[in-house]
């Protein structure tokens, strides 16, 4: 049994964990649920070693754990398998199994390669991966990594496994693959913590519910005897529903954005055509890599166009560079690899949210220089309106969890004025109160900024509840156009049946 | 285009600044004489003679190679000279081994590695060519027929002897050193010591050195000016510190007008050195005899190649030295050349012992 | 930063408490530190005559070092800024000894040849995409032959009055000084009222996101090598002036001493951020702590290795301190 008693940790002046107690069992699938910023991410890193706790302490077997880092805790049978895969993309997967203990495989220097592969084999069949242990790691798919992740655990001989979002980037099938394995890991007695954003996932898998909200424990519940709404009511604290949202009515609206014949050999795409109207919020479905974003980015000038044509209002535009697509013609992107490219973890929300819109804060035209007061109104006003958690927008943006985060960046595009966006994946790692707010904002530029929208997404319900015409992605190729307002009108079981067909 | 535009225009300064670039004061010897007094006919028409050097450098570029010229001139023969990309032995040795491969079998190089030439030297030998080590030190072993140096020690001790009798015998020196890894350093350092030590009256207050450019050399003076007020006299024993020193003189006076004169001794006849000379602030410098280095050293191995030896093996015959100061700023190249012809004049008797 | 108070918290942290989560704080405290220590220990450093030596010998630093600043803030290096320099200073030298040309039109043609060799360094970094480190490295073997080829290393005689400027005085400092003053005051606004000082910091904290924010990273780098390389030529004038005499050795030691300076003052060599006082303070500490050496007339064959320590002292002081603060916030 793994205990947690009075847990609290602050960094800075703020409470990240506020007197945590809580127990989990041998043998159950245990969710840990909460909106970002509720302490999930802070508790599993303290379980397993990373930070730690101001107060309060682990107790793994009736032992008391002073874990100094994650290898302590690895030692003695404490695991995660995180959201960023930590794995040598470089090297084989049965190094990558046996990277902690390779001591136990060398003899005077020299590696037993057999033993190595012997022993990876071993693990990879209990997490079901048929490869060949020496595939170097970087060509596995991200699903395969989750569960090679899931190997090494197991490998270490863990008693505590923590699966923190373990199906951000994986599709339904690969998903289902990876619950297979959970369900019969619980045979084996491992206790099992799954941190999730995904209802629905939880619901299915899931022994027992506990809900975090700012910092605090809200409740522990057996799944069976909870209904979502019930659940979602302890995370946020009041009611909350993914429902249609009316209709746009933007068939008659002038095209905003056309792009024709696009080729780009860096993403094998050939021949793609695509239009937005202005008001109108436009779908891109489809898996990672399908596509969608490939298409964006190269009509957008982030990535190479290698032939095509843009227009914009009719005319003909270059978009050779992102910055001509912005400047010169005001299109914007809001990227889905929010820490990589999207923000700029190290400097303060502040320089992030005003980033683009610095030329508004000139003295004036004549003197191009900012005022520095204008920047603060500016990104307290962000602060303020989309509800980010900080006490200050003069914090690092690395501060901030990940919906916060989405938010901000979501808020250095909220101010610069473009009449064709494009959003990619808005509410990847989002929980679901910040999910519904973004939401909101995206459904009012069009409806009545009357903004052009593209939006790019993975989740069905995300486009069903936004889109009211969506292409679907499939192999680089655009297999299908789903129009009209009835069509996205109908219940959301009914429609991903029907795009399901899609993908067969 | 405009990128062309630009690109071209990069060039076209780069261009124009090499053309800018050939200037270089000459010396002139009168060594027609000193060669009509040679009493040997030279039995070859063609002499493959090489000339090596381990990097770029004023002494070589000013003295070693105008007495280089004026051989070839004198002499009629070509003499290729090549200088190292980088001052190491390996450079040095892949150069001479590959000019070796190509024929040529006359060698005089300036050894990167004093000790570590002598394979060098050893091997060019065992192959059947001739080697003269220029520039070297005194008293230091070489594998090569002789060795036409500057005794630095000498050069340093006396310099400063000088300085000390300018200075009236008595007050405070600063020693300003070059490189601490060059081994010239420490004998000069040795010198300076050593001339200082007969003199109760006079000390060294503080040693510079770790100084590898012109502007490190300013600074570090300028420094030490201030550290040490009423300070009598500076010293600096090569060339690139005496550079440095020049200047730093220069701008010690520009920026204290009112202060005492501090006699300043340097090394080389550098631009600024010349220039610290004329306008008072440099009181005398060491000029040493690249120049007959550059002559003589491929006429030694011209007598060599006709079959004379060298009367000891391995000799080290000292080039000279000469002190420069304002009385003697314009004329100082007469100097030089009357040691050149002095020495070319005792090569048949002193030096080289004709084949039996 | 602005006059009004953003929020209420940063009212309530006691004043030393804030100085110290700064990242320009230990430079400060170094510096102090230095100043007693050299003062108490050594006679002549607070002479006149030292003071002044060291307002221009911190200037020559100072704008050495903003030639390494300017792109050590977009996240690269310039290993080429001694190069540059001592390229510079031949075509200074040659400008005058050679060209007759008088100092006014010598200073532009200079800062010129500066800017070019920065614009080769950006283009070739950003078109062939490699390690900024590696392609000044190449370039520095460039510049470097061209200017001793050029020169075969001799000095140049500069135009009369030139070294006027490296001499002079200017309100009871050097004119140098007073140069570098303004250096460092035109950095500040750059950086903190222009966009294109924030452009600049910005590709420097992630320029993936810097792209996809619009800004032209591409022309970024290549400004940023072009300034580095305008402001090398600017030392490389400095250092003539002050010693009246263009000798293309000069530089030979810059590319550390740059490096060193920006790395005392807290300015982060994985790019993305700069503070004035920091950079003030690197370059005053570095300085002093040459000339201290000197005026404490320590043994010349340690010299080097009591340097290296003052320099490792300033940096991890910096570093400890930044582990700290981050525990503060």
């Amino acid at each position: 049994m793994l205990e947690l008693k009075n847990i609290s940790k602050s960094f800075g002046g703020v409470k990240a964990l506020r007197n945590i107690s809580a127990e989990f069992h041998e043998g159950e699938i245990h969710a840990i649920l909460g909106e970002n910023g509720a302490g999930k991410s802070t508790l599993m890193k303290i379980v397993c070693g990373i930070y730690h706790a101001d107060q309060g302490e682990v107790v793994l077997d009736g032992k008391v754990m002073k874990l100094h880092d994650y290898k302590d805790a690895v030692r003695n049978g404490i695991s995660i398998v995180n959201q960023e895969i930590n794995l040598i993309p470089e090297s084989s997967i049965a190094e990558n199994i046996v990277l902690d203990k390779m001591d136990q495989f060398t003899k005077m220097g020299f590696v037993n390669w057999k033993k190595v592969r012997e022993t990876a084999r071993v693990y990879m069949e209990m997490v079901g991966l048929d490869f060949d242990p020496m595939t170097p790691v970087m060509k596995l798919s991200a699903a395969h990594k989750q569960l090679i992740q899931i190997a090494k655990a197991l490998s270490a001989n863990a008693k505590v496994l923590m699966l923190d979002e373990p199906t951000s980037s994986l599709t339904q099938y690969e998903a289902n693959m990876l619950f297979d394995l959970v369900r019969e890991l619980k045979k084996k007695n491992v206790i099992m913590i799954f941190v999730s954003h995904k209802l629905e996932e939880v619901m299915e898998i899931c022994d027992k519910v506990t809900v975090f909200r700012d910092g605090q424990y809200i409740g522990t519940g057996e799944t069976k005897g909870l209904t979502k709404q019930q659940i979602i009511k302890m995370m946020i604290g009041r009611e909350s529903n993914i429902s249609y949202r009316g209709r746009l009515d933007a068939e008659n609206n002038p095209v905003a954005l056309e792009a024709k014949h696009i080729c780009s050999h860096l993403h094998g795409l050939e021949d793609l055509n695509f239009y937005v109207r202005k008001g109108e919020i436009l779908g891109f479905y489809g898996l990672v890599g399908s596509g969608r974003s490939e298409l964006a980015r190269t009509v957008l000038g982030i990535d190479k166009m290698d032939s095509g044509e843009v227009y914009l209002d009719g005319k003909r535009i270059n978009t050779a560079t992102f910055a001509d697509s912005l400047h010169k013609h005001g299109i914007g992107y809001i990227t889905e690899n929010r820490k990589e490219e999207g923000l700029f973890l190290e400097d303060t929300i502040k320089m992030n949210i005003n980033l683009n819109t610095l030329r508004q804060f000139y003295v004036s035209n004549v003197l191009p220089l900012i005022k520095p007061n204008l920047e603060d109104k500016n990104a307290d006003r962000f602060v303020r309106r989309l509800e980010i958690k900080t006490p200050t927008a003069n914090l690092k943006a690395s501060s901030l969890s990940g919906g916060n985060q989405q938010k901000v960046a979501i808020s250095k595009w909220l101010s610069v004025g473009c009449d064709v966006l494009v959003i990619d994946e808005p509410t990847v790692g989002v929980d679901i109160g910040a999910k519904e707010y973004i939401h909101d904002l995206i459904w009012d530029l069009a409806a009545k900024e009357k903004k052009a929208i593209i939006l790019i997404s993975s989740d069905m319900n995300e486009i069903i509840s936004l889109a009211r015409r969506m292409l679907i992605f499939k192999e680089k190729k655009i297999v299908q156009e789903l129009v009209g307002e009835d069509f996205f009108a109908r219940p959301g079981a009914e429609i991903s049946a029907e795009i399901g067909k899609v993908f067969i | 285009m405009k990128k062309l535009v630009s690109l071209l225009l990069a060039l076209m300064m780069l261009f124009s600044v090499a053309a800018f670039a050939e200037s270089t004061t000459e010396v002139n010897v009168d060594t027609n004489t000193a060669r009509e007094n040679l009493s040997w006919e030279f039995k070859g028409d063609e002499y493959k003679l090489v000339c090596y050097w381990p990097a770029p450098d004023v002494f070589f570029d000013n003295y070693v190679l105008q007495g280089l010229e004026a051989f070839e001139k004198d002499f009629g023969q070509h003499v290729e000279w090549r200088v190292g990309t980088e001052w190491t032995q390996d450079v040095e040795n892949q150069t001479c081994e590959g000019l070796r491969a190509q024929g040529y079998d006359l060698f005089y190089i300036f050894g990167a590695d004093t000790s570590g030439a002598n394979a060098l030297y050893k091997d060019l030998y065992d192959s059947g060519a001739k080697v003269v080590n220029y520039a070297g030190l005194v008293d230091d072993p070489q594998e090569s027929a002789m060795t036409l140096c500057s005794n630095v020690y000498v050069q340093a001790y006396n310099s400063t002897l000088k300085l000390i009798e300018e200075m009236g015998e008595e007050g405070t020196i600063i020693d300003v050193l070059e490189q601490l890894g060059d081994v010239n350093t420490q004998k000069r350092q040795q010198g300076v010591e050593d001339a200082v030590a007969e003199y109760p009256n006079v000390s060294i207050v503080q040693t510079l050195a770790d100084i590898t450019t012109a502007a490190q050399g300013h600074e570090k003076v300028s420094d030490a000016l201030a550290a040490n007020a009423g300070v009598k006299g500076i010293i600096a024993t090569g060339g690139t510190a005496s550079a440095g020193l020049a200047t730093a003189m220069a701008d010690y006076y520009a920026v204290n007008p009112d202060a005492d004169h501090i006699f300043c001794a340097t090394m080389d006849q550098g631009v600024e050195v010349m220039e610290g000379i004329a306008n008072g602030y440099v009181d005398h410098t060491v000029s040493q005899n690249g120049w007959a280095m550059g002559y003589v050293s491929p006429l030694i191995l011209m007598y060599l190649a006709d079959g004379w030896e060298p009367i000891n093996w391995g000799a080290h015959v000292d080039t000279g030295y000469i002190f420069i100061t304002a009385e003697n700023q314009d004329s100082w190249q007469t100097d030089i050349e009357a040691a050149a012809m002095q020495m070319i004049a005792s090569l048949e008797t002193d030096v080289l012992k004709q084949p039996e | 930063m602005s006059m009004e108070a953003t929020n209420a918290s940063s009212k309530k942290v006691p004043l030393l408490k804030r100085f110290f989560v700064q990242s320009y704080s230990s430079a400060v405290s170094a510096t102090i530190l230095l100043v007693l220590i050299f003062s108490i220990f050594t006679t002549a450093f607070l002479s006149n005559y030292n003071l002044f030596n060291l307002s221009r010998t911190v200037a020559s630093y100072g704008f050495i070092a903003a030639a390494q600043m300017m792109v050590v803030v977009i996240g690269g290096m310039n290993v080429s800024v001694g190069s540059v320099g001592a390229l510079c200073t031949v075509v200074c030298g040659l400008l005058m000894q050679e060209a007759h040309l008088p100092t006014i039109l010598v200073v532009p043609i200079t800062i010129i040849a500066g800017l070019i060799c920065g614009w080769i360094n950006g283009q070739l970094i950003t078109r062939l995409k490699l390690a900024p480190f590696v392609i000044t490295l190449a370039m520095s073997f460039i510049y470097d032959g061209v200017a001793t080829g050029v020169s075969h290393g001799y000095p140049y005689k500069v135009n009369a009055g030139f070294d006027e400027l490296g001499r002079g005085r200017f309100l009871g400092t050097s004119q140098l000084f007073a140069l570098f003053i303004l250096l460092v005051l035109v950095l500040v606004v750059v950086f903190r009222f222009t966009l294109f000082g924030r452009n600049v910091l910005a590709v420097g904290g992630n320029e993936a996101a810097a792209r996809l924010s619009g800004i032209r990273a591409d022309r970024i780098t290549v400004l940023c090598n072009m300034l580095s390389c305008g402001m090398a030529a600017i030392a490389a004038m400095l250092w003539t002036s002050r010693t009246g005499s263009a000798s293309p050795t000069t530089g030979a030691d810059w590319m550390l001493y740059s490096v060193a300076v920006c790395a005392i003052g807290g300015i982060s060599l994985n790019g993305g951020n700069f503070t004035a006082i920091g950079f003030f303070c690197g370059a005053l500490i570095l300085t002093m702590v040459r000339n201290g050496l000197t005026m404490l007339n320590v043994d010349i064959y340690f010299e080097k290795a009591f340097l290296g320590v003052i320099i490792l002292f300033a940096v991890s002081v910096e570093s400890i301190r930044s582990r700290v603060a981050r525990r503060m916030v």
